[in-house]
């Protein structure tokens, strides 16, 4: 008798965490926490109140888009088991509670660290609900591209929560994350095209074709790496950074031109798609690495 | 040296992202040559990020070229008041 009971509110717990996506929250934190110690030294609070409002902002805007996917996540193997399409909860009560932890963050971070940070993290989570997922995914193949500024708030996030603006190499970190999310969720498209072609999301690779789709990974990855060197010309990083942005960003071009010249391409595609994950947290450990063991200024 | 190092692989960054930019702009030329449905708009969402990559890389040389700031606290004169 008591069995069922104590299991019903564990998996309701772990359904409401599931609606968060922790494992893709996890990397935002990345890229959220490293700025800050880049921009200066921040308090412990201030981070942990940082990474708090940040997951519960993000983790908002992941229940919403559950929300609004739920007829595709139905059709999705990727997806099919998450809580909306698998019955284990009612859509009413999914948008309740992402845009619910999403107001708590909202309130949060402008009333303990500062009201640029909160509007930063709410304009990532409007960018995501409305500009990408309610509007572009399901309408161009470009959807990656302009939707992939929706992840890159949160190294301004973080820049902001230290500072209370924004400066240029606050900027390219916002660019560098927004130039990483063509080459990596195309990596995922290549593979999953069947999935996305019977949702009817219309991915660059199933839209413009296979080769194109490679091409554009392949030119968006120099630009990406182009992008990570060029802070250290105007003093924002050294030469540790330098050095590790050098060999990280070589190994990437590597994969992508592995994907780019293979016929048969899912193996180095899936390659990418978890390199491309690693190469952003190291990008960004490199940066606060470069702050602690500073071995002369360039 | 480092400096040089650096010079150089600002200017190769310069260029490497000029190239890659043009030629994601090509690209999308050609897939929108094949597909006449809303080429606008689409086109507007290549060119947004590429105004915005030019923009940024001038600023980026901009701050680049910049001389540093020295600042040197100077005696006071006598007779100043210094706040």
């Amino acid at each position: 008798m008591t069995a069922p009971a104590t299991e019903a509110p564990r998996t309701l717990w772990s359904d409401l965490v599931s609606l968060t996506k922790p494992r893709i929250i996890s990397l935002l934190l990345v890229t959220t926490v490293a700025p800050m110690y880049v921009a200066g030294t921040p308090r412990f609070a201030t981070v942990f109140l940082v990474m708090l409002g940040g997951y519960l902002m993000a983790g908002g805007a992941n229940a919403v888009n559950m929300y609004l996917d739920r007829d595709i996540d139905d059709v999705m193997t990727r997806t099919r088991l998450r809580p909306i399409p698998s019955g284990r909860m009612h859509a009413t009560a999914v948008i309740a509670f992402g845009v619910g932890i999403a107001s708590a963050a909202t309130w949060m971070l402008a009333t303990f660290v500062n009201v640029l940070t909160a509007a930063l993290a709410l304009a990532g989570f409007y960018f995501y609900v409305f500009i990408y997922t309610r509007w572009l995914k399901r309408s161009s193949p470009q959807n990656i591209v302009i939707g992939g500024a929706a992840g890159a708030f949160p190294p301004l996030v973080g820049w902001a929560a230290v500072t209370n603006r924004l400066d240029l190499t606050a900027w390219f970190l916002f660019l560098i994350v927004f130039y990483w999310t063509p080459p990596h969720f195309w990596a995922l498209a290549l593979n999953k095209q069947r999935d996305y072609g019977n949702a009817k999301v219309p991915m660059a690779p199933l839209v413009w074709g296979e080769a194109e789709t490679k091409e554009q990974m392949w030119w968006y990855t120099i630009l990406l790496v182009a992008l990570t060197i060029l802070p250290v010309a105007f003093g924002a990083f050294g030469p540790v950074y330098l050095a590790l942005a050098l060999v990280l960003g070589g190994v990437l071009l590597h994969g992508v031109w592995r994907v780019r010249r293979a016929v048969d391409f899912a193996k180095p595609a899936w390659w990418v798609y978890g390199y491309s994950l690693l190469y952003l947290a190291l990008l960004f450990a490199a940066m606060v690495l470069d702050r602690f063991v500073p071995l002369g200024g360039a | 040296m480092l400096q040089l190092v650096v010079t150089v692989l600002f200017w190769a960054a310069i260029l490497a992202a000029l190239v890659a930019q043009l030629r994601i702009l090509q690209s999308t030329r050609r897939v929108l040559a094949a597909a006449s449905a809303r080429s606008a708009r689409e086109w507007g969402f290549a060119l947004v990020p590429a105004v915005a990559l030019v923009l940024t890389l001038v600023l980026a040389w901009r701050a680049a070229v910049r001389p540093p700031v020295i600042e040197v606290d100077l005696p006071a004169a006598p007779g100043e008041v210094r706040s």
